[in-house]
C-alpha cells in the first residue's frame, strides 16, 4: 500500500498569503548584511544564508511550523514501502534569463547538493539510489533505505536550483548593481517560480546604519520596528586542520582570540561549549595562559591564521588588536565560492577561524553531527563515522537521561581530540520596519521577502 | 432607547401623514416656481445647477434628495435640466464642469437653517445675457419627523437597493467569468476562467453544473505571479463567436473561435481584451497588457481593428493612460460616456471619450470595478481588512452613491453579468485564506 508521507500542492507556498488579494506593487526594501565575496551561494553565516536566499531558489522550504513547501513542484509524494519519491515539476518554470528549468536541472541540483561536504548532503548521498526522469515533468527518486527526515534534508538551505550558466539565478531577486564596499541593488526576478516580488528593488547595504531590515542581538529597543526571533545563532570556532603542532601555540592563540572578544565590542559572547552553553551537557574549559605568556609565544611564532571570508567583518578590529599586541599573526582570508568546495579544507592549514550558523531548536545531537561532519576535514576515520552514526541513532532516543549521557560522551571525545575549540557565539533577531507587511521567516530564519510589501492602509 | 422611539415615531408619522407637499418638497416647488416665473414662455431652456452649498443640518444624502426634487420639478415644468452633480463634498456640490456649456441658464443654491425653518437662497444666471436674472429666497418648516423620515427613507432606499441574491462556493483560483449565450436555442454557459483551464457551467435551478472544460496551454515567456489575475471576454463578431482569455502571467492572450460547439484556438494577441468599441464606424478590440506577474495594467490602451484579429495582425493603435487596475467605458447617453479608471494608486478617475481627464475622486478605492448597463457602477473598497462594495448610479454622467454593503472577506473581482435573467454583478469573495474555495456572489437590485 502506498504510504503518502507528504503531499504538497502547487499552492503550497502561496497559500500562506492567499487571503491578501490586494497587496500593491512598488517600493524598496533596504537590508543591512555583511558584504558577500561573490554571488555564489553560502550558508556558513546567517548573513550569507539570507543573501543566498535572495538569489537562489530552494527546491523545498520548511515553514516555521515545520511544514514542507515548494515553489518548484506542484505535487510530491513519498512511498515509504517502495522507498520512492515522486516529484511533479510545475509547468513553465524558468531561470532569471527566461531559459526553461528542465528535469535535468533538478537532477543536477540534487547531485550537486548530495556531493557537498555537509552532514545532510552526505546522508542524502548515501541514501540516493537513482534519479529517473519521466514524461510529463515527473521525477522518480529511488532510495536505498528510508530516511525518516527525508523532507527535512530536502529543505536544507544548500539544496538550491542551480543553473547551467553563470550569472543566472533562480531566486526571487537578481543582482542589478554592486558598488563594492558600499551596497548592492537587487531587482525582482520576473520568472521567479514563487511569483514576482511586490517590491521594486532591494538595496543591500554593507554598513552599520539602521535599515528596513537588519540583524542584531535580540531585544533591541527599536521604535517602528518589529522584532522577529530568528532562532538562529552563529558560532565561531578555532580549528586545527593539520594534525600535530604545538599545543602551547594553540592555547596561546585561543587565549588571544578570547581576549580580543572581551576587549572588542563585536556583538559576540564567549562560547564554552560546542553548540550552545544553555543546552550543552558538557562545558568546554580550556586552560588559558596569562597574557604575558600569550604575547611571548605569539611574538615569536609568526603564525598564519586562515579566516573564513564570512568573518571579514571582524578583520579591521582583529588586525588592530594584533598590531596593538605586537603579535606576529598573519590573517589570510579564504572563501569557498561554491558549495561544491565547502568543507574541503586543506588539512595542511594549521590554524583556522570559521563559523557555523545553527537553528536554536535543532536537536543538539544533529548540531554535533554537523560539527563533526563539516569541521573534521579529512579525518573521516572509523571513529568519526561511528560517532556520526551514533548521533543519528540518538534521534530515536526517548530516555532523556541516556540522551544527555550519550551527547556528553561524544562532546568529550571531540574536545579531547583537540581539533576544534569553540570561541564565540552571536544570537540574532531580525528587525523589520513596521511599514512592511506580510513579512515571514522560514524554518532557518530566512525572510521570505518576495511576499513582503509596503503597507498602504 | 430614545432614538428607537423617535425613529418609530418618524416611520409611524410617515405612514399616517396625508400625502401632501411638505418641507423639502415644498421648498423645491417654490424654487422651481421662481425659476418658471422668470423664464415664462421659455420652456425647453437648458438649465443646470452649478453651485450648491449647505449651511443647514441636512446630511449629504438628504441634500441629494433635495437636488433630485428640484430637478424633477424643473423637468415637470418643461425645462431641459442638465444633471451635472457628481458628489457632495464638505457641504458643497461637486459638478462636472465640462458640461456647463450645455446649459443656457445656471442656478446657484444655498441652504440655510433658520431656527425651525429651512431656507433656500437661489440665484439664476443667464449665460446668454451674461447677467443674473433673479435672486429668490424661500423658507419652509421642515418638521423633525420629516427630517428623520428623510434619513429613514434614505436607509430604506438603501436596503431596497442592491442585495445578494445568490452565493456558491467555487474552486480557489477563479480569475474571471463570462456568460456565453449561443442564441441558437442551446443552453447558455457560464465560462469560469482558471489559470490552467476554462470550465463551462450550465445553470440548473439554483446551482451550476459543469458541462465541459478545455485546457489552456500558455507558452513562454511565462511570468509566475503571486496573485494570478485574468480577464475572459466573449462576444460574436461577423458571425463568429470569439473568446479571449488574457492573464498577468503570460504576455499573450489566447483567442478562441467556436467551431461545431468546441472552442478552438484561433490566434494570440499581445494584450488582454476588455470589450469591443465602435470608433468612427469601425469596431475595435480594446484592451491593455498586464504588467507581467503583477496585478495592474500598463498605461496603454490598445485599439485593435476587429478585422485584424488574426495571425497576420496589424499593429494596434495605442492610447496612453495612467497605469490602472481596472477601466470601463460607460455612460447612458453618448455625451455622458466616459472612461472610469481605477489607477495603480487606487484613485477613481474619470476620463472623457477622447481621454481628457475630467475628474479624480478624492477617495481611495479598491481594485475591482465594473459597470452594468451603463447605469450602475460597482466598486470595491480600499481596505484589505474589511471590504465593502459600493454601487453608484452613473447614468447621468456623474456618480451618485446609492448603496453600500460590508463584505465578509475580500473582493477579488466584480463582473457585471446576468443570473436567472436578472442583471447584476458577480463578486468573487475570498473569505478565509485557509479555505480551499472562494465564494461567488451575485448582487442585483431587481426583485
Amino acid at each position: 500500500m502506498k504510504n503518502k508521507l507528504f503531499n504538497i500542492t502547487v499552492l503550497a507556498l502561496a497559500l500562506i498569503n492567499l487571503g491578501a488579494v490586494k497587496p500593491r506593487f512598488g517600493g524598496e526594501l533596504s537590508i543591512r548584511l555583511n558584504e558577500p565575496n561573490s554571488f555564489a551561494p553560502g550558508s556558513d553565516t546567517y548573513s550569507n544564508l539570507i543573501f543566498s536566499s535572495l538569489l537562489y531558489e530552494n527546491l523545498f522550504y520548511m515553514g516555521q511550523d515545520g511544514s514542507i513547501l515548494s515553489n518548484v513542484f506542484s505535487d510530491c509524494n513519498y512511498d515509504r514501502n517502495g522507498m520512492l519519491l515522486t516529484l511533479q515539476m510545475k509547468k513553465n518554470l524558468s531561470y532569471s534569463n527566461g531559459k526553461a528549468v528542465t528535469q535535468k536541472n533538478i537532477k543536477t541540483s540534487l547531485k550537486v547538493f548530495s556531493s557537498l561536504n555537509l552532514h545532510q548532503a552526505r546522508r542524502l548521498n548515501r541514501a540516493l539510489k537513482s534519479i529517473d526522469l519521466q514524461e510529463n515533468n515527473r521525477i522518480l527518486i529511488a532510495l536505498n533505505f528510508n530516511l525518516s527526515d527525508l523532507f527535512s534534508i530536502l529543505a536544507s538551505p544548500e539544496l538550491i536550483l542551480v543553473a547551467d550558466d553563470d550569472g543566472v539565478y533562480s531566486g526571487p531577486f537578481l543582482p542589478l548593481e554592486w558598488i563594492k564596499g558600499d551596497q548592492m541593488i537587487l531587482q525582482p526576478n520576473p520568472f521567479y517560480p514563487g511569483g514576482r516580488s511586490y517590491l521594486d528593488t532591494i538595496r543591500v547595504h554593507f554598513d552599520n546604519k539602521s535599515r528596513d531590515l537588519f540583524l542584531s542581538e535580540p531585544k533591541l529597543s527599536t521604535q517602528h520596528y518589529h522584532e522577529h526571533t530568528a532562532g538562529i545563532y552563529q558560532n565561531i570556532y578555532l580549528c586545527f586542520p593539520r594534525p600535530g603542532g604545538s599545543i602551547n601555540t594553540r592555547i596561546a592563540l585561543y587565549t588571544f582570540l578570547r581576549e580580543f572578544q572581551k576587549k572588542s565590542n563585536s556583538g559576540y559572547q564567549l562560547l564554552d561549549s560546542l553548540t550552545s552553553d544553555d543546552e550543552s551537557p558538557v562545558a568546554v574549559k580550556v586552560e588559558e595562559f596569562p597574557i604575558g605568556r600569550v604575547n611571548s609565544i605569539l611574538q615569536q611564532s609568526n603564525l598564519i591564521l586562515h579566516v573564513h571570508s564570512s568573518l571579514q567583518n571582524i578583520e579591521e578590529k582583529l588586525t588592530d588588536f594584533i598590531k596593538n599586541r605586537q603579535s606576529r599573526i598573519n590573517l589570510v582570508f579564504f572563501s569557498h565560492d561554491d558549495y561544491r568546495l565547502m568543507g574541503e579544507i586543506d588539512d595542511s592549514i594549521p590554524y583556522m577561524l570559521t563559523s557555523k550558523a545553527f537553528r536554536r531548536d535543532t536537536p543538539a545531537a544533529e548540531k554535533l553531527a554537523r560539527i563533526i561532519s563539516e569541521l573534521t576535514f579529512r579525518r573521516f576515520d572509523e571513529k568519526y563515522l561511528k560517532m556520526i552514526s551514533e548521533l543519528n541513532e540518538m534521534k530515536f532516543m526517548v530516555d532523556e537521561a541516556l540522551l544527555l549521557e550519550q551527547t556528553a560522551r561524544i562532546v568529550e571525545e571531540i574536545v579531547r581530540d583537540g581539533f576544534i575549540l569553540p570561541l564565540f557565539q552571536k544570537r540574532f533577531s531580525l528587525y523589520v520596519r513596521s511599514k512592511f507587511k506580510d513579512f515571514e521567516l522560514d524554518y532557518f530564519g530566512r525572510p521570505l521577502v518576495n511576499r513582503t510589501h509596503l503597507d498602504y492602509d | 432607547m430614545k432614538s428607537y422611539i423617535i425613529r418609530f415615531a418618524a416611520v409611524f408619522a410617515l405612514l399616517c401623514a396625508p400625502v401632501r407637499a411638505e418641507g423639502l418638497a415644498e421648498l423645491a416647488g417654490k424654487i422651481a416656481e421662481s425659476i418658471r416665473e422668470q423664464l415664462l414662455f421659455q420652456q425647453g431652456t437648458a438649465l443646470s445647477i452649478t453651485g450648491f452649498e449647505n449651511y443647514s443640518e441636512l446630511t449629504p444624502l438628504a441634500l441629494q434628495r433635495f437636488y433630485q426634487l428640484i430637478a424633477s420639478r424643473l423637468e415637470s415644468a418643461g425645462f431641459d435640466f442638465k444633471d451635472t452633480l457628481l458628489d457632495m463634498r464638505q457641504q458643497k456640490g461637486v459638478f462636472n464642469n465640462s458640461r456647463v456649456h450645455q446649459a443656457n441658464c445656471l442656478i446657484y443654491l444655498r441652504l440655510l437653517r433658520n431656527k425651525e425653518r429651512l431656507g433656500v437662497g437661489m440665484a439664476l444666471f443667464s449665460r446668454t445675457l451674461d447677467r443674473i436674472l433673479t435672486i429668490a429666497y424661500h423658507e419652509a418648516l421642515v418638521p423633525l419627523p420629516e427630517l428623520l423620515t428623510i434619513r429613514e427613507a434614505d436607509f430604506g432606499f438603501r436596503s431596497s437597493g442592491f442585495a445578494r441574491v445568490f452565493e456558491i462556493p467555487v474552486r480557489k483560483g477563479l480569475l474571471d467569468l463570462a456568460l456565453f449565450d449561443p442564441k441558437d436555442g442551446s443552453a447558455a454557459h457560464y465560462l469560469f476562467f482558471y489559470a490552467d483551464e476554462i470550465i463551462a457551467y450550465e445553470q440548473e435551478g439554483k446551482s451550476l453544473v459543469p458541462r465541459d472544460s478545455f485546457t489552456l496551454s500558455w507558452s513562454r515567456p511565462y511570468y509566475p505571479a503571486q496573485q494570478n489575475a485574468g480577464r475572459l471576454t466573449v462576444f460574436s463578431w461577423n458571425g463568429e463567436l470569439l473568446l479571449f482569455a488574457g492573464s498577468n502571467f503570460s504576455p499573450q492572450s489566447i483567442v478562441f473561435k467556436q467551431v461545431d460547439g468546441k472552442w478552438l484556438e484561433k490566434t494570440r494577441i499581445p494584450f488582454v481584451p476588455f470589450a469591443v468599441q465602435t470608433v468612427n464606424q469601425q469596431d475595435y478590440l480594446v484592451g491593455a497588457a498586464y504588467a507581467t506577474g503583477r496585478n495592474y495594467f500598463l498605461g496603454n490602451l490598445h485599439f485593435l481593428g476587429m478585422d485584424s484579429v488574426d495571425p497576420a495582425m496589424a499593429q494596434a493603435y495605442r492610447k496612453e493612460i495612467p497605469e490602472f487596475f481596472n477601466v470601463v467605458y460607460a455612460g447612458r447617453d453618448p455625451e455622458n460616456k466616459a472612461w472610469h479608471l481605477i489607477g495603480k494608486d487606487c484613485q477613481w478617475s474619470v476620463f472623457s471619450a477622447d481621454f481628457a481627464p475630467l475628474e479624480t475622486f478624492n477617495i481611495r478605492s479598491g481594485q475591482a470595478l465594473d459597470v452594468l448597463e451603463d447605469h450602475w457602477l460597482a466598486l470595491s473598497d480600499f481596505s484589505r481588512k474589511r471590504d465593502k462594495v459600493f454601487f453608484y448610479d452613473i447614468s447621468a454622467g456623474g456618480r451618485r452613491l446609492v448603496y453600500e454593503s460590508d463584505i465578509d472577506g475580500e473582493i477579488a473581482f466584480i463582473r457585471a453579468n446576468i443570473w436567472n435573467n436578472r442583471p447584476g454583478f458577480w463578486l468573487l469573495i475570498e473569505k478565509d485564506e485557509d479555505e480551499a474555495f472562494q465564494w461567488l456572489q451575485f448582487w442585483s437590485n431587481e426583485k
